[in-house]
């Protein structure tokens, strides 16, 4: 087994630069870029609150196809896995005032919220407010439940991501904003799995071993490994051990409908993640959970790992609402239920 | 007394250093992290050298705040944030004197040490660039006290360092994102901690050197 390693790019130092200009020119009518930032090419109109996030790249449609109409206001782009700097974040916040208020979001990771923080500090200095930040944490694996503060982000917060951008876009103030970013992030949980790793484009090391194709369950974004799972093991049985663990971990009861997001980490092939998928909805309906709403695709990857991961949201009325006003990113358009 | 030049001359050493070890870092990185640690470092370093040489600069303060920017600016992640901000309150210590001396370095050496605990949320032991740092400030601390010139500070900062990064080796990590494989990086140096060693290492060799010379 070996990891591609050969990738189709020019300088992998200018690799995240070329990517942002040639992602933009391709969507011009959604998003333009400004200054290094992805913003929206018909800005939010003014006195709604802007949403803005930083995040590493390499893992897109994160975050540079959710600028648009119902969804974020700016993307600040960082090198490839790693927080953007607080200068360039706090350049976000300031492109992303409407003069509603800025509402900062932030993927728990320690780099991403080490960066917020110096950044929010920045913006203090600098006499900007009307800030908020809310960190948001999904991914059951990374901590126990009593210490849900401590777990990190995983693709599950693409339904807060989604709901709070609908908020913002109906003119909700800056509180009830993160009130419902907090609500969101408290009712979804996620669950990744992965088999080998992927190599690092720039230094060309990869994440982790690159021996051990093992499927790993509970795997992050960049490669941190989790429990492991045989070779013998169906797709069926993965669905559903990943959905049951999510819904334990929800503390879901019979009747409860959800909202379930399949995310491709890479390279599965939609063969595959359809199979994954269909073994989610029995799994589900074993526990009788009802999926309202399904989102399948590529939302954050890694590169082109070979992984995939769950997540569930809770949801209600107030939140299918919001779920179901129309969205429009570069990565991102609204299908069916 | 650390003057513009001589402020200079230590962004440049250090850029030498850490880029003629980056794959080193790099590796050490992947074992728990992502694997560009030593790139992302020498990256950083090498736009701070680039500013502290091309700025319009007055101070040691002044060179040492646009190192801090550099690394802010150009990689980001936690360890730009940290060594960003390392490098801004080395700034500020220097700041406090027109003729800055060894006292003011390692008092800013201290702020930095207190800063990154802040930002970074980690102490010593948990397997994070503060175990060759904390080590190094208090060694530097004491060798100042003890009115030891600038080298010799230095020198027992790199020394000490050094000794805090090869700790690393026996530690489970309990901070930042290697603490998700607490197991796996046992055995293997801190990538951070050994960035802070070649760092105070270039520091002292340069001082070294200069009064060789």
């Amino acid at each position: 087994m070996s990891i591609r390693t050969r990738r189709f790019l020019n300088d992998p130092a200018r690799a995240v630069a070329e990517m942002l200009a040639g992602y933009v020119s391709a969507h011009a009518g959604v998003i333009s870029l400004r200054d290094g930032l992805v913003v929206r090419t018909i800005p939010k109109a003014e006195g709604k609150v802007g949403l803005v996030i930083g995040n590493g790249s390499g893992h897109e449609p994160a975050m540079i196809g959710w600028v648009g109409e119902g969804l974020f206001d700016v993307n600040v782009a960082g090198p490839i896995f790693s927080s953007p700097g607080p200068t360039a974040i706090l350049r976000g916040i300031e492109a992303a005032d409407r003069c509603g208020g800025v509402l900062l979001l932030v993927s728990s990771h320690a780099g991403d919220i080490m960066n917020a923080e110096l950044a929010i500090d920045e913006a203090e200095d600098a006499g900007i407010d009307g800030v908020e930040v809310v960190v948001l944490y999904d991914d059951v694996a990374s901590a126990p439940k009593e210490r849900i503060a401590e777990r990190r982000g995983g693709a599950g917060l693409f339904f807060v991501w989604k709901m709070v951008g609908a908020a913002a876009e109906r003119g909700d103030p800056l509180e009830a904003c993160a009130a419902v970013a907090r609500k969101v992030r408290d009712r979804t949980r996620s669950l990744s799995a992965a088999t080998g790793t992927v190599a690092h484009p720039v230094s060309g090391q990869p994440l982790g071993d690159p021996e051990d194709t093992t499927l790993s369950v509970g795997m992050g974004v960049h490669g941190e490994p989790g429990d492991r799972l045989g070779e013998d093991v169906r797709a069926d049985e993965i669905s559903g051990l990943m959905i049951d663990r999510l819904l334990d971990d929800a503390d879901l009861p019979p009747g409860t409908q959800v909202g379930l997001l399949l995310n491709n980490a890479g390279s599965l092939t939609l063969m595959e993640l359809s199979v994954l998928y269909r073994g989610a909805r029995t799994a589900l309906e074993r526990r009788g959970v009802e999926a309202v709403r399904s989102w399948m695709g590529p939302y954050a990857t890694t590169l082109d790992m070979a992984g995939f991961s769950f997540a569930i949201c809770h949801m209600d009325r107030e939140l299918l609402d919001l779920y179901d006003r129309p969205a429009t990113g570069a990565g991102f358009t609204m299908v069916g239920r | 007394m650390i003057d513009r030049d001589l402020a200079v001359r230590l962004v440049v050493a250090a850029s030498t250093r850490v880029n003629d070890h980056q794959e080193e870092l790099s590796r050490l990185d992947s074992v728990a992290g992502d694997g560009d640690h030593g790139v992302n470092m020498a990256t950083a370093l090498a736009e701070a050298a680039r500013r502290a040489q091309q700025g319009d600069h007055s101070t040691a303060a002044d060179v040492m705040r646009a190192a801090g920017s550099a690394f802010h600016e150009t990689v980001g992640g936690a360890a730009g944030a940290l060594f960003g901000s390392f490098f801004g309150a080395l700034a500020a210590g220097l700041s406090r004197s027109a003729a800055p001396d060894a006292s003011l370095l390692v008092a800013g050496m201290e702020k930095g040490l207190a800063r990154v605990a802040r930002v970074g949320k980690a102490e010593p032991g948990h397997k994070t660039m503060i175990d060759a740092l904390a080590p190094a400030v208090s060694d530097a601390r004491k060798s100042v006290d003890r009115h030891d010139d600038l080298g010799s500070v230095m020198a027992a900062a790199a020394r000490a360092a050094r000794r805090g990064a090869r700790a690393t080796a026996g530690m489970r990590p309990s901070a930042g994102r290697a603490r998700f494989a607490p197991d796996h990086s046992l055995g293997t140096e801190d990538p951070g901690a050994n960035t802070v060693a070649l760092v105070l290492e270039s520091w002292a060799d340069q001082l070294s050197s200069e009064v060789r010379a």
